[in-house]
């Protein structure tokens, strides 16, 4: 893991509250670091339902373009430019046996998806860590507003 | 994931306009929800690194609204 650059996300942060004095989104706040843009990366290969629909396919195990047809209506020529796509982002990978070429899932390269989607839960657990530090704190007061 | 100090809270999402998050406190379950719905709780603990909360008001009625202001205190210019 590199180290991460506070100094980087208060200049990116304090931009942020320069364009946007009042509001942003609690994972901006907590973050302030975007991600970088790319034209083709994990998020927009997902972001189409076709291509969701061929990966939950593969995650049945590893197949060849034709099951894959068979499994889905899509046309052969749909689905090889969704596994192209799927292919270059690296969420799919292929290898040939014989004539056939047969693609399998790369669940590792998942992660970028599931790291963002964790910064949402850990601005809720934080959230929930202040009230849990808040409610020790009352009770160790004697807890006027305890009933 | 970072690990969290008292255990995560789990979240459901049962239907388009609800989150269910899971989570239990050692404390009195009054005292757990007036922390979470009585605004002179709610600005002790909703700012994320302490910061000063503003405006606080909930109004905790169904459709009712609330609101909740602070201001991160590093906004350019400030000395820090």
């Amino acid at each position: 893991m590199l180290e991460h650059d506070w100094a980087a996300e208060r200049r990116a942060l304090a931009e942020t509250c320069r364009l946007s004095p009042r509001y942003m989104s609690i994972t901006e706040y907590n973050e302030g670091v975007p991600r970088a843009p790319t034209t083709s990366d994990v998020f927009n290969a997902v972001a189409e339902a076709d291509r969701r629909e061929i990966l939950d396919v593969l995650n049945a195990g590893e197949k060849a373009v034709g099951a894959i047809v068979n499994d889905l209506s899509m046309s052969q020529p749909q689905v090889s430019k969704h596994l192209r796509v799927l292919r270059e982002v690296g969420l799919v990978r292929c290898r040939a046996e014989g004539r056939r070429r047969l693609y399998r899932l790369e669940p590792t390269r998942l992660r970028p998806l599931r790291e963002w989607l964790a910064n949402y839960e850990q601005a809720l657990n934080d959230r929930l860590d202040r009230v849990d530090d808040y409610l020790k704190e009352l009770q160790q007061q004697g807890g006027s507003s305890d009933t | 994931m970072t690990p969290n100090r008292h255990g995560s809270g789990v979240i459901e999402f049962p239907n388009d306009l609800e989150i269910v998050v899971t989570r239990e406190f050692d404390a009195p379950i009054q005292l757990v929800f007036d922390v979470f719905t009585k605004p002179e709780h709610v600005r002790k603990t909703f700012a994320p690194y302490g910061e000063e909360v503003t405006e606080c008001s909930i109004d905790l009625r169904v459709g009712g609204s609330y609101n909740i202001v602070f201001e991160p205190d590093f906004m350019p210019g400030s000395p820090r």
